[in-house]
C-alpha cells in the first residue's frame, strides 16, 4: 500500500514537473503562432496548439527524468529497501509514458521565421494615414465628396478617385498643389499599402536553445524508432521495462547524493543539471543497445537480450550509487554529505 | 545596505558582461564606431536590463553572505532593499529608454549627415531672431537636421511641409502648403509657398501664393503676397518634428508624447506606428516590473542558503539553471508581447 501511495506521490511530481515544461515551452506556442499568421496561414490556433501538445509528448523523455530525480532525491526516504521496490515501479510508470511518446506518430513543425512582419495600415475617413513615404488624407464623407483626399507625397495631390484594395491603393489626382499654388495635372498612383511592425526584439538566447531542444527530441525519437519499433510490441515493451529500470536505479541512486533541504533552490538547479546530463545520455544507453542488436538473429531476443545486459548493468551502478549513499550517510555525522 | 551593495554588486558584473559581449559583436564583427557603437551598447543593455537586473537581485538574495551568520539582517530591512532596488532598476530603464538613447541616436545620424554633406559645423546653430529674421538664415540649412514630408491637421484644415529643418531654436520649411476648408468642409483657400519659418506658434510664410475659392470648387482668386504672411498654429513645432509618424522613425520617447498630447488629439494623423513602439516600449516596462517582482519573490522565499565550502557544484548549477531559465522566461514575455501585437494588428 505504502508503494501505491508513493507512486501516486510521484504522479504528482510529475504533474508539477508537466506544468513547468508546458510553461517553459510556451515560448514555442507563442512564436509559432506569430510566424503562422504572417506567413497568412488559416486557423492558425488550431495549428498552433496541435503543434505545441505535439511538442510537450515529443518532452516526455525529459519530464520522466526531472522528475525521477525530483522524486527519488526529496518525496522518498533513503532507504534501500523502499528505494530497491519504488524503481521498477517508477520506472513502469514512466515506461507507460514513454509509449505515448513512442507511438505519437505526428511530427511538429520548426520555428521558420517569415520574412518580414507587415501590417496592412487602415485609411480612416477625416485622418491622415502615413505609408511608407505617402501620407493620404481622406475627406470626410470622402465617398460623395469632389475631392475625395489630398495625397501628400514631395507634393500635394488633389485626389478625386480613391481604389482601397487589400495590399495596394489606386489613387488619381486631377489637380497638383505645387509651391505656387493648385494647377491641373492628371497623375496616378499606386501606394503598396503595406508597413513593417516594429518588433520588440528578444534576448535571442531563448530561442537558439528551443531550435536545439527541437533538433534533440527529434533525433531521440528516430532513434528509438530504430531502436524499438522493428521488433514486434511485446518485445519492446518489455525491453524497454528493463532498460528504464536499469535508467531510473542510476537516477535514483545519483539523485540520493542531492538531497539537501536548507539549500533547496540550489539543490533543484543541481538536480535540473544532472538530468539534463541523463537526458543528453540517453542515446548513448538507446546505441549500445541497438550494436549489439546486429549480430542477433532471432526476432525475439534481438531487442530483449541487448537491453536485459544494458539494462542490469545500469541496474547494479545505480544500486552501488545507493549502497555508497547508504554507507557514507552511516558513517558521517552530521553533514549529509560525509 | 549589505544586500544592496550585493544585488549592485551581481547586477554591475552582469552588466559587465553584456558590455563586453556588445563591444565584441559590434566592434569587432560589424565595425561600427563612435557614436554608432555607443548607440548599439547602450540598446543591448536596455534589451539585457531585466534580464540582469532580476539576476542581480535573485543572486544576492538566494546566495548567503559570509558576514550574514554574525549579524543577521532583518526582514524588513532586506524588504526595503528589495524595494528601493526595483524602483532604481526601473528608474535607469526609464532614463536610457526616454532620454539617453534617442538622444544618441539623434546626435549619430545628424553627424552621419554632416559627414555625407562634407560640412563642419564651428558653433551651435542657435536661433535668436525669432519674428524679425534675415533671409539669409536659410542658407544654414543643409547643416540642420532634417524631416521630410510633414503634414497635420489644424482644426479642419491641412498643412504640409516637403521639408523641416530644426534650427534649434526656431524650425525652417521648405514647401509649405496650408489647405483651408472652411466649417462645412468646403474648400476655403490655398496658401502655398517656398519656404517658411515656424516660431513662437506662428508659420511665417514668405512670399506665399493665395489661391482663393467659392462654394469649395470654383477658383475665385489668385494673388501672391508680398511679404509676410503668419499662420498661427497651436502645437509646438517640436511635436510636428518628431511625432511624424514616417517609416523611419525608430524611437519616440514617452516624455515626449506625454508633452504633446494636444498635437496626439488634434493633428488627426494616423500615429499607428508611434503607437506601435510606444506598445513595445509599455510592454517593455511591464516585462521589466514582472521580472523584477517574480525574481524578488522567489529570492525572498528562498533567501540565505546556507553556503558551505563543498557546496560548490550546487552553486555553479544555481548559478547556470537560474541563468537559462531567467532568459528562457525573459524571451517568453518578449515574444508574448510581440505576440498580441502581432495576432491584432
Amino acid at each position: 500500500m505504502i508503494y501505491l501511495l508513493s507512486l501516486r506521490k510521484y504522479a504528482a511530481v510529475f504533474l508539477k514537473v508537466f506544468l513547468a515544461f508546458a510553461g517553459a515551452l510556451a515560448l514555442y506556442f507563442v512564436i509559432f503562432l506569430l510566424y503562422l499568421k504572417f506567413r497568412g496561414n488559416s486557423s492558425i490556433l488550431v495549428e498552433a496548439l496541435r503543434n505545441y501538445g505535439t511538442m510537450l509528448l515529443y518532452s516526455i523523455p525529459f519530464m520522466v527524468i526531472v522528475s525521477g530525480f525530483l522524486y527519488f532525491s526529496f518525496s522518498s526516504a533513503p532507504d534501500r529497501r523502499f528505494l530497491i521496490i519504488m524503481v521498477p515501479l517508477v520506472a513502469l510508470f514512466n515506461t507507460l509514458l514513454l509509449f505515448v511518446f513512442f507511438f505519437v506518430n505526428t511530427d511538429f513543425a520548426d520555428l521558420v521565421k517569415p520574412e518580414a512582419m507587415f501590417a496592412y495600415p487602415e485609411l480612416k475617413e477625416g485622418y491622415i494615414t502615413p505609408i511608407g513615404d505617402y501620407k493620404i488624407w481622406l475627406a470626410p464623407g470622402y465617398s460623395n465628396s469632389v475631392r475625395k483626399g489630398i495625397l501628400f507625397y514631395k507634393n500635394g495631390y488633389f485626389l478625386d478617385s480613391v481604389r482601397i484594395q487589400p495590399s495596394e491603393i489606386n489613387l488619381t489626382s486631377p489637380e497638383t498643389i505645387g509651391n505656387g499654388g493648385p494647377e491641373r495635372s492628371w497623375v496616378s498612383f499606386s501606394v503598396p499599402k503595406k508597413d513593417q511592425v516594429v518588433e520588440l526584439p528578444n534576448t535571442s538566447v531563448g530561442s537558439a536553445l528551443l531550435d536545439i531542444y527541437i533538433h534533440y527530441v527529434k533525433r531521440l525519437k528516430t532513434i528509438f524508432q530504430t531502436t524499438f519499433v522493428t521488433n514486434g510490441l511485446a518485445a519492446s515493451i518489455l525491453s524497454m521495462l528493463l532498460l528504464a529500470v536499469g535508467f531510473f536505479a542510476i537516477v535514483a541512486g545519483a539523485a540520493t547524493w542531492f538531497n539537501e533541504k536548507s539549500i533547496f533552490l540550489m539543490t533543484v538547479c543541481t538536480l535540473v543539471v544532472l538530468s539534463s546530463v541523463m537526458f543528453l545520455a540517453f542515446p548513448q544507453f538507446l546505441s549500445l543497445i541497438e550494436l549489439i542488436k546486429f549480430g542477433i538473429k532471432n526476432g525475439f531476443w534481438k531487442v530483449f537480450i541487448p537491453s536485459l545486459f544494458v539494462g542490469g548493468l545500469a541496474a547494479l551502478i545505480g544500486l552501488g550509487l545507493i549502497e555508497l549513499r547508504q554507507l557514507t550517510m552511516k558513517r558521517g555525522t552530521g553533514s549529509a554529505r560525509g | 545596505m549589505r544586500h544592496f551593495t550585493s544585488f549592485l554588486a551581481n547586477f554591475l558584473f552582469l552588466l559587465l558582461f553584456v558590455i563586453l559581449i556588445s563591444v565584441f559583436c559590434h566592434f569587432r564583427i560589424d565595425g561600427q564606431k563612435g557614436l554608432w557603437l555607443l548607440y548599439s551598447i547602450s540598446q543591448d543593455l536596455l534589451l539585457y536590463l531585466p534580464l540582469t537586473a532580476a539576476l542581480g537581485i535573485l543572486w544576492g538574495l538566494v546566495v548567503r553572505d559570509k558576514s550574514e551568520a554574525q549579524l543577521p539582517v532583518p526582514v524588513s530591512v532586506t524588504t526595503l532593499f528589495v524595494i528601493l532596488y526595483i524602483l532604481v532598476m526601473i528608474a535607469s530603464a526609464f532614463l536610457f529608454q526616454e532620454l539617453l538613447i534617442p538622444k544618441i541616436y539623434e546626435q549619430a545620424s545628424y553627424r552621419d549627415m554632416l559627414q555625407d554633406r562634407k560640412i563642419e559645423v564651428k558653433d551651435k546653430i542657435k536661433d535668436t531672431t525669432g519674428e524679425k529674421f534675415k533671409m539669409s538664415e536659410f542658407d544654414k540649412l543643409p547643416m540642420m537636421e532634417a524631416r521630410q514630408n510633414i503634414a497635420f491637421m489644424i482644426g479642419s484644415s491641412l498643412v504640409y511641409f516637403e521639408k523641416m529643418y530644426d534650427g534649434n531654436g526656431a524650425y525652417y520649411i521648405e514647401g509649405f502648403r496650408f489647405i483651408a476648408y472652411n466649417t462645412n468642409q468646403k474648400l476655403d483657400y490655398i496658401l502655398t509657398s517656398r519656404r517658411a519659418k515656424w516660431t513662437e506658434g506662428e508659420i511665417l510664410t514668405i512670399d506665399p501664393v493665395y489661391t482663393g475659392y467659392t462654394s469649395g470648387n470654383q477658383i475665385s482668386q489668385v494673388k501672391t503676397i508680398q511679404g509676410i504672411k503668419k499662420v498661427p498654429v497651436s502645437y509646438s513645432a517640436d511635436a510636428a518634428f518628431h511625432l511624424s509618424s514616417d517609416h523611419r522613425v525608430r524611437h519616440a520617447s514617452l516624455v515626449r508624447i506625454f508633452m504633446h498630447n494636444d498635437y496626439i488629439y488634434g493633428s488627426n494623423l494616423n500615429l499607428y506606428r508611434i503607437g506601435n513602439i510606444v506598445f513595445n516600449k509599455i510592454a517593455y516596462y511591464i516585462i521589466l516590473i514582472v521580472l523584477l517582482v517574480t525574481a524578488s519573490a522567489v529570492g525572498m522565499r528562498w533567501r540565505n542558503q546556507r553556503l558551505v565550502g563543498k557546496d560548490f557544484f550546487p552553486l555553479v548549477c544555481f548559478y547556470v539553471v537560474t541563468f537559462l531559465s531567467m532568459v528562457l522566461f525573459c524571451d517568453i514575455l518578449y515574444s508574448l508581447a510581440n505576440m498580441v501585437y502581432g495576432l491584432v494588428v
